[in-house]
């Protein structure tokens, strides 16, 4: 490879881990809980992610059909497997936050934060990947190997559960 | 979708999951450099030791077999000694050699009387 393909390579991945980091975070964190151990999982499922990548350029067969869901789907391999190497180590990280947030917002980061520790795990998902990943249903159904119908019912769900956690809260 | 639901949606669009530390931009980039391989895990370096330790430790066992094969083993002749067994003439056994006179008239003497007969 020459310098200037190693350059290029090297802003490409920058700007695919600018894009992209801070929702991978936020979506490993699901199962890793501590900011450290999801920062990890981010790190190995991004190479394993690029490194395939390459590989696909370098002309290796490959299955991908959407980048930014294979991208998601390594960090969640990733993240798994973390988890269950960590798993009697497992405990909640309280004081350092999932979320920034404007000042004026913090009431709500707080009540979000753990709103979305209640959502059943499988809503959770949904939801970080589409409203912070930006990711589309047919996105996260291919992502989750399921029907993009389904990843639509389960946000929808999760909203409707999530707004009735944030006015009970909200309440309190 | 109802419209406290797009406003929930809108609301928690506006949180943002914070940003990515530097430290894993620096080991992303580490790995990739390094052709995308992962460090090697402690387990997997303790395996190595072993299994390199196990290979030393046979190399040391099939070396001293060799050693003890090759030492118990009869020493071969000096080639100067091989040469001057080659060179020294075969010594006659005494069964080989030729009776002499002497001998025969011994014998003949013990020999019975048909012997002369025989002779005249």
């Amino acid at each position: 490879m020459s310098t200037s393909g190693v350059g290029e390579d090297d802003q490409a991945w920058r700007a695919w881990l600018g894009r992209h980091g801070p929702a991978l975070v936020l979506y490993a964190r699901q199962w890793c809980r501590t900011r450290p151990d999801s920062e990890d999982a981010v790190q190995d499922g991004f190479v394993r992610f690029w490194k395939s990548r390459q590989d696909a350029g370098a002309g290796a067969p490959s299955q991908v059909r959407d980048e930014t869901a294979y991208l998601f789907a390594c960090v969640r391999t990733a993240a798994l497997d973390l988890a269950r190497a960590a798993g009697r180590r497992r405990h909640h990280e309280g004081n350092v936050s999932a979320f920034e947030a404007p000042a004026d917002r913090e009431d709500l980061r707080e009540v979000v934060e753990v709103a979305l520790e209640k959502l059943p795990e499988e809503q959770r998902e949904v939801l970080v990947l589409k409203i912070w990943a930006g990711l589309t249903f047919a996105q996260i159904g291919e992502l989750l190997a399921i029907p993009a119908n389904t990843a639509s019912s389960r946000y929808r769900y999760a909203l409707e559960r999530l707004e009735a956690l944030l006015a009970k809260e909200f309440s309190q | 979708m109802t419209e406290s639901s797009k406003r929930l949606e809108a609301e928690l669009a506006s949180l943002r999951p914070s940003p990515l530390s530097p430290r894993v931009v620096d080991a992303i980039a580490d790995a990739l450099a390094d052709g995308g391989r992962a460090p090697l895990r402690f387990a997997d370096r303790c395996l190595l030791a072993v299994m390199g330790a196990g290979s030393l430790a046979a190399c040391v066992i099939v070396g001293l077999i060799v050693w003890q094969i090759a030492g118990s083993a009869p020493h071969a002749m000096p080639p100067q000694q091989q040469m001057l067994a080659v060179q020294t003439p075969a010594v006659p056994s005494p069964v080989a050699l030729p009776p002499t006179i002497g001998q025969y008239q011994q014998a003949l003497a013990r020999s019975s009387d048909v012997v002369p007969e025989i002779l005249r």
